[in-house]
């Protein structure tokens, strides 16, 4: 199955391959680095895919986490703050885009009603197979010595919208507790029209 | 996501290993629900092995003092690794909860 990836928000200084959608079983490792290495000097662009029940028996952050750190050298506290971004958007993307599930109430009898709905809709046919991507882009500007990595999350469900009104990590309650993360680690964090991929910068 | 519980006396310990996020809950719903059974004085987690936790995994945490509290039990977070630690920090969690070190 090839599904066309994302359009990237902004062109990057050079060209692109456009890489395609493994379907399960999954991604090999072997295949990762043969991508890898098509890519150019400017730039490199991994692509993960797994469908929502993988995504869920699998564990996509780490695994992406995981190919990050053997190819860059970054401090701890920068690998937590991506870490941290990627798993929250993952989290919202996978929940609330995928499987179509609204925030859920921190409070205990809605706990377990909340888990009994992921299970359900993760049972569903067309929510349990619906894809998630992660596209990673790092792009080095060797005049300004600045290096950008861009990561892509794209669901297909039903988008998110973000309230323009966010508290701090600290003030918001229950499920706002994601996106404030987000926002306040990462230099950018920017919807698409339709809700379904976020992107996210950090600056290097 | 891994567990093991230890009761001595009045207290019983919970050490928590792996990744403490949104892909568990329902580990760690049946997990609390066998824990509470439990009429101890006070909850311990030990966070020590604990390697990553996100949003969910705070909130998850958040329950599990609910819930100590509705049986009028304490709940103290022990020796947060320094990513768990940050992530308590930025949520303002140790206003909330007793952290030991």
């Amino acid at each position: 199955m090839v599904v066309p990836l994302p359009a990237p928000l902004e062109p990057g200084p050079a060209p692109l391959d456009r890489v395609p959608f493994q379907a399960e079983p999954g991604l090999s490792p072997a295949w990762l680095d043969r991508t890898a290495d098509r890519a150019t000097q400017a730039g490199i662009l991994l692509v993960f895919g797994w469908h929502t029940t993988t995504a869920y028996a699998r564990d996509p952050v780490a695994e992406v986490v995981a190919v990050l750190k053997s190819r860059l050298s970054l401090d701890d506290v920068v690998w937590w703050r991506i870490e941290t971004a990627l798993s929250e958007s993952v989290a919202n993307a996978l929940t609330h885009g995928n499987l179509g599930l609204s925030s859920h109430d921190r409070a205990s009898g809605d706990f377990n009603a909340y888990v009994e709905a992921v299970e359900a809709a993760l049972a569903d046919p067309v929510k349990g197979q619906r894809p998630l991507m992660i596209a990673v882009r790092l792009i080095d500007d060797p005049r300004q010595a600045i290096r950008t990595l861009l990561i892509e999350i794209a669901e297909d469900g039903a988008g998110f919208i973000p309230d323009a009104t966010l508290k701090t990590v600290a003030e918001s309650d229950g499920a706002g507790r994601g996106i404030t993360l987000i926002r306040e680690l990462t230099d950018e964090a920017r919807y698409s029209p339709d809700g379904r991929t976020l992107r996210l910068r950090f600056q290097l | 996501m891994n567990h093991a519980v230890t009761i001595t006396g009045d207290a019983a310990e919970i050490t928590i290993t792996g990744r403490l996020t949104f892909k568990f809950h329902k580990e760690y719903k049946d997990f609390l629900d066998e824990l509470l059974k439990n009429k101890v004085a006070k909850f311990i987690f030990d966070l020590s092995g604990v390697e990553f936790i996100d949003s969910a995994g705070l909130g998850m945490l958040l329950i599990a003092k609910q819930k100590a509290q509705g049986q009028n039990a304490a709940i103290v977070l022990r020796k947060p690794p320094e990513n768990v630690k940050r992530m308590l920090q930025v949520a303002k969690f140790d206003k909330i909860f007793d952290i030991e070190d």
